[in-house]
């Protein structure tokens, strides 16, 4: 079992959620990142390295 | 402190990974047909994956909370527990001691004490080492309950009884794997989850320049000089003018030589990571590889307490730390206060899977080094020794049962007794500190004995003992804190009596077993091959292996990196 595809994965499945969540709550200081929204920056940064871990794996 | 509000994506991040955590042990279950796969990983595991484990498997959510909280009292000087607490002991572990421990084909760390010296010292550290692990891993969930209860008001019962069944599940279906998969995968959350959070709370205090400003003045407060909190080696020149109470040669002797080579280089809970891994050299590279991330993270861990401690000082701060009954400052809380005041639903819960990822990896580091140490060094050994394969599989299995049931029974246990964290401290420190000279001793020193190694060990906790009962820390009564034979001296904090007791307990066990083994006859040199240095050849690499490969060219540049991190934060 390659554990890149499980890291992969999970990161991915946790971005999406975080990418979800953006439209949970309404825009305040506590969703704010440097004037990003957090869920929706960070959810972009996990699906982002998810994919890498994805794509390392399936070289093998 | 309120409860925190979770809302239904909070409980879906948590939920996926628990899906993720079981599911790793229902793919791992077939593979699991004999006790080496099911205790040992059947030596399998590439380096990059034990050393991650090697890594989180000291990354227990107590640590994290811990390394937090210790940032918001002391100051960046808390990351003497990874630039000199840990990197150096890791190098050492990588590149000299690996070849024994991996190369004698001990199973474990007992294992190897009995093959160097004798029966009862292997009995003495396995008792030992079985007790620490059950109670640490009860300990783990207690503090889990306790957080998630106070924290989300959760049930205290309902939520230790989940944590406890998700990692039984798991270990029993994927034994070590399952466990050091699961180390890895809490690895990433942790960086996921609180990354974001260093990140938010630096751009609220102003950036790193304003961070320093503010703990200046927070120290200055306190009458220190301004550099108290910011400064890790400068104000170290006597215990007075820093937070710790600590001197710099209690540090670097008591933290950076004894309690940490002790640690690293003696428990079974950490090495039995490195002894998963699939070869010799990769074998040696875990605590390497290891070390890299760990001299990195006082900036994931030790910097969040660090803007908490500034924002709490200042009067229009986000928050304020929570104060106890006795008046002090709630430090504990620094963290889940953080995810509270800085998370929006979504990351809080990444933030809280991230933490009970912690909670639950520790516990499972524990489990599995406790189901490995019962089945080959005390029911083998001692209670059945010709069993087959399958048999010790099976008891491998059960033992997995029962270290949960009793670290669920340890985990009510420490509900009843509120200083059992304290106590437990105190028995590593009673424990680890002597075991690592019997260590150096036995692999560097051909003449050290059994007789030598035994006595030395129980020698050395004796003087432990000693020494915690005639000292007393500032501000401390007689008793669990130390003084219960009288005081005879006083130290300005309970870390530095620690580190002195430490100290203590390294020296005694180390002059009684030199002085025992002398007069004592030592193992002939064939029965020492492959367990001391001078009888053991050492691997040698392949011309052709890049820099990076070789374990002592890359523990070279880990120590200048960690030594520069040291000069940088003077």
């Amino acid at each position: 079992m390659d554990l890149r595809l499980i890291i992969g994965r999970l990161l991915l499945a946790i971005g999406l959620l975080l990418v979800a969540a953006t439209k949970l709550a309404p825009q305040t200081v506590k969703t704010q990142l440097y004037g990003l929204n957090l869920d929706f920056a960070w959810g972009v940064l996990l699906i982002a390295s998810g994919a890498l871990f994805l794509l390392t794996a399936r070289k093998k | 402190m309120p409860h925190i509000e979770l809302h239904w994506i909070d409980y879906a991040i948590l939920i996926t990974y628990f899906a993720f955590v079981l599911g790793i042990g229902f793919a791992l279950r077939r593979s699991m047909n004999s006790s080496e796969e099911y205790l040992m990983s059947g030596r399998s595991i590439p380096a990059w994956i034990a050393g991650l484990a090697f890594l989180s498997a000291n990354l227990g959510a107590q640590e994290v909370m811990g390394m937090a909280a210790s940032g918001a009292k002391y100051g960046i000087a808390t990351s003497h527990f990874y630039w000199m607490g840990a990197v150096p002991a890791m190098v050492f572990v990588g590149v000299f001691m690996m070849p024994f421990y991996y190369g004698s084909r001990a199973r474990s760390v007992p294992e190897y004490l009995k093959l160097r010296f004798d029966e009862k010292t292997r009995a003495f550290n396995a008792i030992t080492f079985a007790g620490m692990t059950v109670m640490s891993s009860g300990i783990s969930l207690y503090a889990m309950g306790l957080l998630l209860s106070s924290l989300l008001g959760w049930n205290f019962d309902a939520s230790i009884a989940m944590a406890a069944v998700i990692v039984l599940l798991y270990i029993l279906l994927g034994g070590l794997t399952s466990a050091i998969y699961n180390e890895v995968l809490q690895f990433f959350l942790i960086c996921a989850g609180f990354l974001p959070l260093v990140l938010v709370g630096l751009e609220n205090v102003g950036g790193w320049g304003q961070l320093m400003v503010r703990l200046e003045e927070v120290a200055r407060s306190k009458g220190y000089v301004s550099g108290a909190y910011t400064q890790a080696w400068a104000q170290m020149s006597s215990p007075q003018a820093n937070p710790m109470g600590i001197e710099w040669f209690g540090m670097a002797m008591g933290l950076g030589f004894v309690l940490s080579f002790g640690y690293w280089c003696t428990d079974f809970l950490v090495v039995q990571r490195a002894m998963a891994a699939d070869s010799m050299l990769a074998a040696r590279k875990t605590p390497l590889i290891a070390a890299i991330p760990k001299m990195l993270f006082p900036g994931l861990v030790i910097l969040p307490g660090m803007i908490a401690m500034a924002i709490s000082s200042t009067p229009d701060g986000l928050f304020r730390l929570p104060v106890k009954p006795d008046g002090s400052l709630n430090y504990d809380m620094t963290i889940p206060l953080m995810l509270q005041a800085f998370f929006p639903s979504g990351m809080l819960g990444l933030g809280l899977t991230a933490l009970m990822a912690s909670f639950m990896s520790g516990m499972a580091g524990n489990v599995t080094a406790f189901n490995t140490v019962w089945t080959y060094d005390i029911y083998q050994a001692y209670l059945k020794p010709n069993g087959t394969d399958a048999h010790y599989l099976r008891v491998g299995r059960m033992t997995t049962v029962f270290g949960i049931l009793a670290s669920w029974a340890a985990a009510y246990a420490a509900m009843k007794f509120n200083n059992i964290m304290d106590l437990l401290q105190l028995v590593f420190a009673f424990v680890n500190a002597p075991l690592f000279a019997t260590f150096l001793l036995g692999m560097f020193w051909a003449r050290t004995t059994g007789h030598g190694a035994f006595w030395g060990l129980l020698s050395g906790t004796v003087g432990a003992a000693l020494h915690h009962g005639l000292s007393l820390p500032a501000g401390a009564v007689s008793g669990l804190k130390g003084g219960w034979m009288g005081v005879v001296t006083h130290y300005p904090s309970e870390m530095a009596q620690n580190f002195w007791t430490a100290i203590w307990a390294f020296s005694v066990c180390f002059a009684v077993t030199v002085a025992i083994s002398v007069v004592t006859r030592p193992k002939a040199e064939e029965e020492l091959k492959g367990l001391v240095y001078a009888y053991t050849r050492m691997p040698e690499e392949p011309a052709s292996l890049p820099w990076h490969q070789r374990p002592a060219a890359l523990g070279g540049v880990i120590l200048v990196a960690v030594g520069l991190l040291n000069v940088l934060f003077w």
